[in-house]
């Protein structure tokens, strides 16, 4: 189940099959779940804490550019298309942005979420839960602590143990396998 | 009478005083040591402070990066509040809400106190274990 004030947060979860999958922590965030599936690394641009990590290849200004160049540098390459639907052999995260937080007139960085081999997709809130939900496009909204909208969809191919996985997936759906939900899934 | 701090009253019955700005102050006479406990019963730092903390910590909690929490609105409030007050007024309250519902308030701590207890942390919740123990040996809370 989905708490009450992330209901509140994001209307379109519920109906989108949102579901809980862990308890909040502010050990990792949404960078740091999508970019290595870390459970003990944040992720921020100018790292002030031990327990804050930046890559030293990509930029650490901020800038909406830079989030994108982390995930180019881990093999994703950019789409022309928001199209979020599951591809068997493509791994496809979201970047969400928002028209000026900061006070300036421009697209900045607010989350990222990615695919799973089951084809659902998982999101770490800030330093709230992990969520899984049906659809990136439910964590939308116009509202100024929302994540604004989907900005780019980034894509790589899957491993071969992704691939590997993502079979293990489809044959647990139709044989509706109840460890479907476990790693594999990852 | 609200007071802001729980005062344990077993051991001895305190005299108050009612200072001119509306704070009471306790004195214990049985203690060997001249200890003051200050209570704040309409205290509008406390007030401000809870409320503004709650308010920052519900509406970014979503937030991917704490710099955008940092650069809240709210936050740069609390900031506010933290600059016009005596440090030894503000940090006990922050280090209270660290201990009650852990959030990134080492950055204020640090502005306030000059200081860096928990400089070595490798994890949050050493950070936080860190500033705690800071705060009972500077006996900003017990």
């Amino acid at each position: 189940m989905i708490p009450p004030d992330i209901n509140a947060l994001f209307p379109k979860l519920r109906l989108d099959g949102g579901k809980k999958t862990s308890e909040a922590t502010n050990k990792y965030n949404c960078i740091g779940w999508s970019v290595e599936r870390t459970q003990t690394a944040w992720y921020e641009p100018k790292p002030i804490n031990k327990w804050e990590t930046w890559p030293s290849d990509v930029p650490d200004d901020y800038s909406l550019d830079s989030f994108i160049f982390l995930f180019e540098r881990r093999g994703y390459r950019q789409s022309d298309t928001l199209d979020t639907s599951f591809n068997f052999f493509i791994k496809k995260v979201a970047i969400y942005a928002a028209f000026g937080i900061y006070g300036t007139q421009q697209w900045e960085f607010t989350h990222v979420s990615d695919q799973l081999n089951c084809g659902l997709w998982t999101s770490k809130l800030g330093k709230g839960i992990d969520i899984f939900h049906n659809t990136p496009n439910s964590l939308e909204g116009q509202q100024p602590d929302d994540y604004g909208k989907i900005y780019k969809i980034l894509w790589r191919r899957c491993s071969m143990k992704e691939m590997l996985a993502r079979l293990c997936c489809k044959v647990c759906k139709i044989f509706n396998c109840e460890w479907k939900k476990a790693s594999l899934c990852q | 009478m609200q007071t802001a701090f729980e005062i344990n009253f077993d051991f001895a019955v305190p005299h108050y005083e009612p200072c001119p700005d509306g704070r009471v102050l306790y004195q214990f006479a049985d203690l060997n040591e001249n200890i003051e406990l200050i209570s704040n019963p309409e205290s509008t730092l406390v007030r401000d402070f809870r409320t503004l903390a709650k308010d920052w910590q519900d509406t970014t909690a979503s937030y991917a990066l704490n710099m955008r929490r940092y650069a809240h609105p709210t936050y740069q409030r609390l900031i506010g509040l933290f600059a016009k007050q005596p440090q030894g007024d503000v940090i006990p309250l922050i280090l209270e809400e660290l201990r009650e519902r852990p959030d990134i308030w080492f950055e204020a701590l640090k502005l306030l106190s000059g200081q860096d207890p928990a400089k070595c942390a490798k994890t949050f919740d050493d950070a936080v274990a860190s500033w705690i123990a800071w705060g009972k040996r500077q006996r900003y809370i017990s």
